[in-house]
């Protein structure tokens, strides 16, 4: 049975030591009611004050997704984990029409789409299983679990 | 005590038979032995146990009782009916007040004492008594702490009682039905063809030598793939999942997704086979009523001998979708006619099945659904095909710094046409 999106999104693609470790970074998180973040949504880290939240269009400064793995963060946390890192890879839910090797931007919810222009904080790979020459990519979907790989472009 | 509404057989009193009355509004029973008198005698009268309760009363304070005094002791709600039922019920509670209220045990027991003496209250006393057991029972049986489900919820868990069965990973049947060769290396010739330009030579001069003649060969190279999957858990993962192993369940069904790709894979280069061709019929095809066969599968079968009969190797391999067969072992002709009584043909499951093709002897009909066309199948020789498999790799690697475990498996598997003279799609089997 195929995944759904909520499923896989925040599951790092790669068992591997760069997208299960060296790739995390721990941050600080805003505590309150409704302050945690879910995990796949993408994250974005105010510059001025070193707090990470949820992503929307627009948003600036460094970019990252929260990882499917324990402890998840909850609202009274004032820190996470934050994969973070370029180069690691993790699925997050697409928000637009994409194709392979697509360069993406934040997006209200947490989400990613397709830029218009300029640099993208992540690129797209394609969806779960596919990214060989056997199975190759195939275009994205608003809606759909993407697997990214962030650029560490700063928005 | 036996009673009428508004007059009856009377109460029974040493032999004197006296004549009563129950009035439904005071809820007491009137003893008129004399009709002369000017007020009637009460009889026993019915306590309203249900309001009785010490709560209701509120201990000492009578302006506190939420339940009228006067419907506990006399059951009615009104005083009316030549009865002072709220004097007498404040009465008779006072008197109970000023024994609680009095400053020594011995006084208490005194005023308790004058008011059970009372001759009034003698019937609120017995009642009293009653009353006092019941809401005692109903009391017990209230019991407030019993332990509920809301209770002890971290000792609550939800074990896995069973499990629908999972849907099985077809293997397919496509595999068995072609050589499989190892290759040593990953990449290896074939030899797809020897040709003879051989030249005979009739009627030699004498003396003379006949000239040499020679042939010609080819080789198709053959490059093999690599292929794997891999299933991974972390350590947190294996250790809080305790009503499941999906570690182990997918690796083993790994396995299997292993060998349904495979076995897709030689649908893949069956199917690619389009440039040799020919049509056969639709076994399934019926018409009239009641709808009968109306196409001869021996017309197809024809085509196949004398198709095959130039080629190197004869026919000994169909292979199609199940439905093709289904279709053909259950066409009226094949069968011997529709007659009322003919037996049908013994059948098991079609498909993922091997077995003999009724009609052509030597020839096996593969039924299996990796084939896509729902309208053609494949005539061949199985030497058309050949499995080229190199090296398979299966491991399991810990990684305890990353507290992760993965199950890898890597296989070389190249299934490829190696002749494409002894296959033939057979179009229009099945509509």
């Amino acid at each position: 049975m195929v995944q759904t999106t909520a499923e896989l999104i925040g599951t790092p693609v790669h068992a591997s030591d760069w997208d299960l470790n060296d790739a995390l970074e721990g941050g600080k998180k805003a505590s309150g009611g409704s302050s945690a973040i879910a995990v796949g949504r993408v994250v974005f880290e105010t510059h001025a004050t070193g707090i990470w939240a949820i992503a929307t269009a627009g948003s600036t400064g460094r970019m990252g997704v929260i990882p499917k793995l324990h402890p998840a963060n909850v609202d009274a946390d004032t820190a996470l984990k934050v994969l973070a890192r370029a180069g690691a890879e993790i699925f997050v839910e697409g928000n637009s029409a994409a194709k392979p090797g697509a360069l993406l931007t934040s997006d209200t919810g947490g989400k990613v789409k397709a830029t218009t222009g300029g640099a993208g904080q992540f690129i797209y790979l394609g969806h779960d299983g596919e990214g060989t020459i056997g199975n190759p990519p195939t275009d994205g979907a608003a809606g759909e679990a993407w697997r990214v790989r962030l650029t560490g472009v700063v928005a | 005590m036996a009673s009428t509404t508004h007059g009856g057989s009377g109460l029974e009193m040493s032999k004197i038979r006296l004549a009563t009355l129950w009035n439904p509004k005071t809820n007491c029973v009137h003893i008129d032995d004399d009709p002369y008198s000017p007020e009637p005698q009460y009889g026993p009268i019915v306590m309203d146990l249900d309001s009785y309760s010490a709560t209701a009363l509120a201990g000492n304070s009578k302006t506190a009782s939420t339940a009228p005094l006067h419907q506990v002791f006399y059951n009615v709600k009104d005083e009316e009916y030549g009865i002072n039922a709220l004097d007498d019920s404040n009465d008779y509670y006072d008197g109970i007040a000023n024994s609680r209220a009095a400053s020594t045990k011995e006084e208490q027991l005194y005023k308790a004492e004058t008011l059970m003496a009372n001759k009034k209250f003698r019937n609120f006393q017995s009642l009293l008594a009653i009353a006092d057991s019941i809401i005692y029972e109903q009391s017990r049986s209230k019991a407030g702490a019993i332990i509920t489900s809301l209770d002890y919820t971290a000792f609550q868990e939800t074990p896995t009682l069973g499990a629908n069965v999972e849907t099985n990973i077809r293997t397919g049947v496509l595999a068995g039905l072609f050589q499989t060769v190892a290759m040593p290396v990953l990449t290896g010739k074939w030899i797809s063809a020897f040709a003879n330009d051989l030249k005979y030579y009739r009627n030699l001069m004498e003396t003379e030598t006949p000239v040499p003649s020679k042939g010609t060969g080819s080789t198709t190279t053959v490059n093999i793939q690599k292929h794997g999957g891999a299933v991974a858990i972390t350590q947190r993962a294996q250790a809080v999942i305790n009503n499941d192993n999906p570690f182990q369940r997918l690796v083993t069904q790994m396995g299997q997704k292993k060998l349904f790709d495979e076995n897709d894979m030689i649908a893949d280069v069956i199917e690619g086979v389009t440039a040799t061709t020919y049509a056969g019929v639709d076994f399934g095809l019926r018409a009239g009523t009641p709808p009968l066969s109306s196409t001869n599968p021996v017309d197809f079968l024809a085509t196949t001998i004398s198709t095959f009969e130039g080629l190197s190797q004869n026919i000994n391999l169909f292979v199609s979708r199940g439905l093709a067969y289904t279709e053909y072992i259950f066409n009226d002709i094949v069968r011997g006619g529709a007659l009322a009584g003919n037996p049908l043909p013994p059948q098991v499951n079609i498909n993922e099945q091997v077995s003999a093709f009724p009609g052509l002897d030597g020839v096996r009909w593969a039924r299996d659904n990796a084939i896509t066309s729902l309208t053609a199948g494949w005539a061949m020789n199985d030497n058309a095909i050949k499995l080229f498999r190199g090296p398979s790799r299966n491991y399991t690697i810990a990684d305890e710094d990353i507290e992760t475990t993965k199950y890898v498996t890597k296989n070389y598997f190249l299934p490829t046409l190696v002749d494409s003279t002894l296959i033939y799609k057979v179009t229009g089997i099945t509509a």
